[in-house]
C-alpha cells in the first residue's frame, strides 16, 4: 500500500494515533501529528511513497506537533521531538512540513551509525552510481534534481549510505529540497518536475520540494556501486570544469565530508579506501545547469563500465 | 624530542600502535589509519619511508638519515638534519615511533 491509497480521512487518523508508517529507503518512519495542514502535504507529496504495516518495527518514531499547554493557543508552532526530547526550537506552524523533513535527515544522520553516511547526492544510472558529495550551498541538490529529470535514478539528494558489509549504496529517494532561486531554476530546467508549495522565511530561506520520480521510489530496494565522485561547486557565472583530482584528495575529501567517519573507525576508513579505488574522481565547477548535466552525460558515457 | 644529527646513540623502533597502522598508498601521498586512537594520518613519502624503515628494525637517526639520501636519491638533495628532525618529532607525536635505548644508554 502507498500514500497515495489513503485518503485524507486516513492520514490525518494514521497521523494522529501514530501509525503513519512509511518506508523511506532502508529505514522505517513513524510519524505522529496533530498538525492538521500536514495531512494534504503528505497526501501529496508523499503519495508514491510505501505504507509499511502497523505492527513492524520503525526506525525511528517521530512528533511533530502543537506545543503542549498555554503556548498552542496564543503561539501557534510546530515542535518536532524524538523519543521524546527536541533537538530544535519550536518553528512557525507554517513551516511544520520543512521541519519534518529536517527533522528526519537530522535524526538519520544522528543515528544510523551502522552505515556509513557520506553528506552527498547519489544517482545511479546502468548500474553505476555517481556521489556528489559536497558542503550546503554547493548546488548539489540542484544538480541532483535536473540529473533525475534526465534520466538518472535518484538514490538520495543528501545521504550516501554506504553499507558496510559490501560497500554498495543504499538508495533514500527522498524529497529533494530546493532553496531559494534553485526552485526556478528547477522549474525551467525540467517542466514536467512536480514541486511543492514554496515555504518562505524558513531558517534556510525559501523552501519547496522535489518529488523524486515514480521509478526511483519505487526502485529503493536496489543498491547500486560507486563509479564516480564528483565534487560538485557551483559558482555563479563560472566557466564549465570538469577536471580530475588525485585519489589522494578525493580521499580527504570523502572522508572529512561524512556524517559518522570517526564512528566507524576502522570500517569507514576500509569503506573509504575502497571506494576511492573503485571510482574515477573529478571537480566539477558550474553555473549552468545544462552545461553540467551534458558534461556529466558524456563523462559517464565514454567512460562506463 | 629528537636530538642533532651527529652521533646520537638514540634508536627508534615502531611503538604497538606504529605495527597496528592501516596503510593506503595514493598517488605520491600516503594515509593512515591508526587503531589506537582511531585517527587518520596523510603522510608524505619521506615520513613513509621512516615508518617501513623501522619496522624493520631499530635504527638511530644518522643512519636513518643515509637511508633517506640514498632512497630519495634520485631527487638530488641531501636531507637536512632539522628536516629529519621535525619528521621523527611528528611521528613520535603521533605515538607511531619511540626511542629504543636512547635514554638507558646515556645513563
Amino acid at each position: 500500500m502507498r500514500v497515495n491509497d489513503c485518503t485524507a480521512v486516513q492520514i490525518k487518523r494514521l497521523l494522529k494515533s501514530s501509525e503513519f508508517n512509511v518506508q523511506l529507503g532502508p529505514f522505517q518512519i513513524r510519524i505522529f501529528s496533530n498538525i492538521a495542514s500536514l495531512v494534504p502535504l503528505l497526501s501529496q507529496l508523499y503519495h508514491f511513497y510505501p505504507v509499511v504495516r502497523q505492527d513492524s518495527i520503525s526506525d525511528l518514531h517521530i512528533k511533530i506537533a502543537y506545543p503542549r499547554g498555554l503556548r498552542h493557543w496564543y503561539r501557534r508552532q510546530a515542535v518536532f521531538s524524538i523519543d521524546g526530547g527536541q533537538p530544535f526550537a519550536p518553528y512557525a506552524i507554517e513551516h511544520a512540513f520543512p521541519a519534518l523533513e529536517w527533522g528526519i535527515n537530522w535524526c538519520i544522520a544522528t543515528r544510523a551509525h551502522h552505515l556509513l553516511m557520506l553528506h552527498s547526492a547519489v544517482v545511479e544510472r546502468n548500474g553505476h552510481a555517481i556521489l556528489f558529495p559536497a558542503w550546503p550551498g554547493h548546488g548539489k541538490s540542484t544538480l541532483c534534481a535536473a540529473l533525475v529529470f534526465s534520466g538518472w535514478r535518484l538514490l538520495s539528494d543528501e545521504f550516501g549510505l554506504v553499507r558496510p558489509e559490501d560497500g554498495v549504496l543504499l538508495p533514500i529517494p527522498r524529497l529533494i529540497p530546493l532553496k531559494n532561486e534553485s526552485i526556478d531554476v528547477i522549474r525551467q530546467f525540467c517542466p514536467e518536475a512536480v514541486i511543492g508549495p514554496s515555504f518562505f522565511k524558513t531558517r534556510k530561506g525559501t523552501v519547496a520540494h522535489v518529488i523524486p520520480p515514480e521509478d526511483s521510489i519505487h526502485r529503493m530496494d536496489e543498491p547500486a556501486k560507486p563509479r564516480w565522485l564528483i565534487f560538485p561547486r557551483w559558482v555563479a557565472n563560472a566557466p564549465l570544469s570538469l577536471e580530475p583530482i588525485p585519489k589522494s584528495q578525493a580521499f580527504l575529501m570523502v572522508a572529512t565530508n561524512a556524517f559518522n567517519y570517526e564512528v566507524l573507525d576502522q570500517t569507514a576508513f576500509r569503506l573509504v579506501t575502497d571506494m576511492v579505488k573503485d571510482c574515477d574522481c573529478y571537480s566539477l565547477v558550474y553555473s549552468d545547469l545544462n552545461q553540467a548535466v551534458t558534461a556529466i552525460d558524456e563523462l559517464t558515457r565514454s567512460n562506463h563500465g | 624530542m629528537a636530538q642533532s644529527h651527529g652521533e646520537s646513540l638514540d634508536r627508534f623502533c615502531l611503538t604497538d600502535s606504529g605495527q597496528e597502522l592501516l596503510w593506503q598508498k595514493w598517488d605520491d601521498a600516503f594515509v593512515l589509519f591508526q587503531p589506537s586512537s582511531a585517527e587518520t594520518h596523510f603522510i608524505n613519502e619521506i615520513s613513509a619511508f621512516i615508518l617501513e624503515r623501522l619496522a624493520q628494525e631499530p635504527v638511530g637517526l644518522e643512519t636513518l638519515g643515509k637511508l633517506i639520501d640514498m632512497e630519495f636519491e634520485q631527487v638530488g638533495e641531501k636531507i637536512i638534519p632539522e628536516a629529519l628532525d621535525f619528521w621523527i618529532n611528528r611521528l613520535e607525536e603521533l605515538g607511531l615511533i619511540d626511542r629504543v635505548d636512547g635514554i638507558s644508554a646515556s645513563l
